[in-house]
């Protein structure tokens, strides 16, 4: 695949990005008020529900906010602007204009989430026990909510709805992450099956080097404990990648 | 109707300078779930031709365009674009042909020069054409493409398909709601295009749009091609038409019996004869030498030849057993 068209792509979703209020507004604000929020609570946070629940949570809220439903919603109006169907019947393939679009919203999600991860360990006080996964689980985390968001397009017919499309996901997502770390151990099981659930998991153990409930993890006990929720995760990608691929609408059903 | 008037050329792909087929499309047909909306086409244009596809809508134009294009396998049929497969070797074809599809959008937020360089950095081509300059868009390169004129919109449309200097461009419909500025404006790159040797393919269904621009033309009607060949064969397959009032004194039986007369009828409740022809100079002269003999003075006497629109008509109004096929 050529990267040049991918760039030029992704510069230009970039610009449409920062040009649409709603996304744009959303984009900076979210993020600024979680970071006051992190800067002023985060040790009352952190000492109440545990480190690693309150950054698994912060880290889902923004992959769901700033990855799944701004791509669900930017390629759901270039489909509904019959945008697609011109880039489709250019030079690019398929796979260059998808990389193109959803590129954007992923790199914006995985600056903020660093970004925001990093004041939380700076004035919390408290840094990663195991950064490398922490990182994966962002990486990956990223990759599900873009698949997640690609095949929630198919069910989307315009960027409106997307608001509600974006619904069963997101409440899914959040969830997951509670069941993660404040229920029992049946829950938490189930929670890794969930959307969201494997990634926070992930996090979790990455940032506190704890189990969910709390048992410590030496170092390589904390790479295969990631193993089962991020083959699940994979599983996610996979599955909503395939189906998007199947169902995919490059224009507006007529 | 019958076939094959005496101006029909004979059919034979013999008789034209042999050019390469840039096109090539046997028994095409194209569905959508139960709708058949193009039903075994054939189409064939040679290399540097300006090729019209003229039709109502809903006639298929568009899905058998888009067809050729790549943007759907057809159903059925053999398909050739310039030697290849439109789905398969897409990426190979595409760099070779520029595409103006009848709808399609642009980023609304983004300016006309944003629009134009991605569109270049997303293609392959060396030297792209400086097309806001060809298309009189220069003026409104900062302005953004939703602030545009249905016009402007349309030749930022045409901008980008020719912006690659294309071996074939495909043109659905590109005029449709142009001001006659705009239109001219369209057709003199198409032109210009067709001088360099781009082949083009377009469809319209302005009929005058076809008589300017192109030198093959055929006109489609639910799915099937009904009438195929140059402007001078397609007039051919609909008659000439001769009209005149009837004489006061004279009952319409009595009117002569003209050789390559096909049909003749008085209007329904008037008095103006209507005979379709054959051949016009002959049943003309003859009817003229018979009024002359007879004394007789033909009012309002009119004679032509088929217009486009009258083939259009003919088309329309007739059951696909009835089609011609023209060959040249």
């Amino acid at each position: 695949m050529n990267i040049k068209p991918v760039l030029a792509l992704g510069r230009s979703e970039l610009r449409l990005l920062r040009r649409n209020h709603v996304v744009a507004t959303l984009a900076i604000a979210l993020p600024l008020v979680l970071g006051v929020l992190i800067a002023t609570r985060a040790k009352e946070f952190g000492n109440a529900f545990g480190w690693g629940t309150i950054v698994s949570s912060l880290l889902v809220f923004i992959l769901v906010m700033s990855n799944y439903v701004t791509t669900t919603t930017a390629v759901v109006a270039r489909r509904e602007d019959l945008f697609l169907k011109r880039l489709r019947s250019g030079e690019s393939s398929d796979a260059t204009v998808m990389l193109g679009l959803v590129g954007p919203p992923a790199l914006l999600a995985v600056i903020q989430a660093v970004l925001l991860l990093a004041v939380m360990a700076v004035v919390g006080g408290n840094s990663p026990e195991n950064p490398a996964l922490v990182v994966l689980a962002i990486v990956v985390g990223s990759a599900m909510f873009t698949a997640l968001a690609m095949l929630t397009t198919v069910v989307t017919p315009n960027a409106d709805s997307a608001q509600i499309t974006t619904m069963p996901f997101f409440m899914a997502a959040f969830a997951a992450v509670f069941m993660s770390g404040q229920g029992g151990e049946q829950l938490h099981r189930w929670s890794l099956l969930i959307p969201g659930g494997g990634i926070a998991d992930v996090t979790s153990v990455g940032w506190s080097g704890n189990r969910w409930d709390g048992a410590p993890l030496g170092f390589g006990e904390q790479f295969v404990s990631a193993l089962p929720p991020l083959a699940v995760t994979l599983a996610w990608i996979v599955l909503a990648g395939l189906a998007a691929r199947r169902w995919f609408r490059w224009e507006p059903r007529r | 109707m019958t076939e094959g008037t005496g101006l029909v050329p004979d059919g034979s792909e013999a008789s034209v300078p042999v050019k390469e087929l840039v096109i090539e499309a046997t028994g095409l047909r194209c569905a959508y779930g139960s709708f058949e909306a193009v039903r075994g086409v054939d189409l064939h244009v040679r290399q540097g031709d300006v090729y019209a596809l003229l039709g109502t809508n809903g006639a298929g134009k568009t899905t058998a365009l888009e067809t050729l294009e790549g943007h759907r396998a057809p159903s059925a049929g053999h398909l050739r674009v310039l030697g290849l497969d439109p789905v398969t070797e897409r990426k190979q074809l595409r760099p070779r042909v520029g595409i103006m599809l009848q709808h399609s959008g642009f980023a609304g937020d983004l300016t006309v020069s944003e629009t134009v360089e991605l569109w270049r950095a997303m293609s392959t081509c060396r030297q792209p054409l400086n097309v806001l300059s060809l298309l009189n868009l220069e003026h409104r390169e900062k302005v953004q493409v939703k602030q545009l004129s249905g016009g402007e919109r349309r030749r930022l449309d045409l901008a980008l398909a020719v912006m690659s200097k294309p071996e074939l461009l495909f043109l659905d419909e590109p005029t449709t709601g142009l001001d006659p500025e705009s239109r001219r404006r369209t057709w003199q790159v198409v032109r210009w295009l067709h001088e360099e040797g781009t082949t083009v393919l377009l469809t319209t269904h302005y009929l005058e749009e076809a008589e300017q621009l192109s030198h093959r033309l055929a006109i489609m009607h639910e799915g099937r091609i009904r009438v195929e060949g140059t402007l001078a064969d397609v007039l051919a397959t609909e008659p000439a038409r001769i009209s005149f009032t009837l004489p006061p004194d004279l009952p319409a039986a009595e009117l002569p019996r003209l050789p390559a007369t096909r049909e003749c009828r008085v209007r329904e409740g008037t008095d103006l004869v209507e005979l379709s022809s054959g051949d016009l100079q002959g049943d003309l002269t003859a009817l003229l030498s018979w009024s002359n003999t007879r004394g007789t003075r033909l009012a309002r006497l009119r004679a032509s030849h088929a217009s486009l629109e009258d083939v259009f008509h003919g088309v329309l109004g007739r059951t696909p057993a009835e089609s011609v096929e023209v060959t040249a």
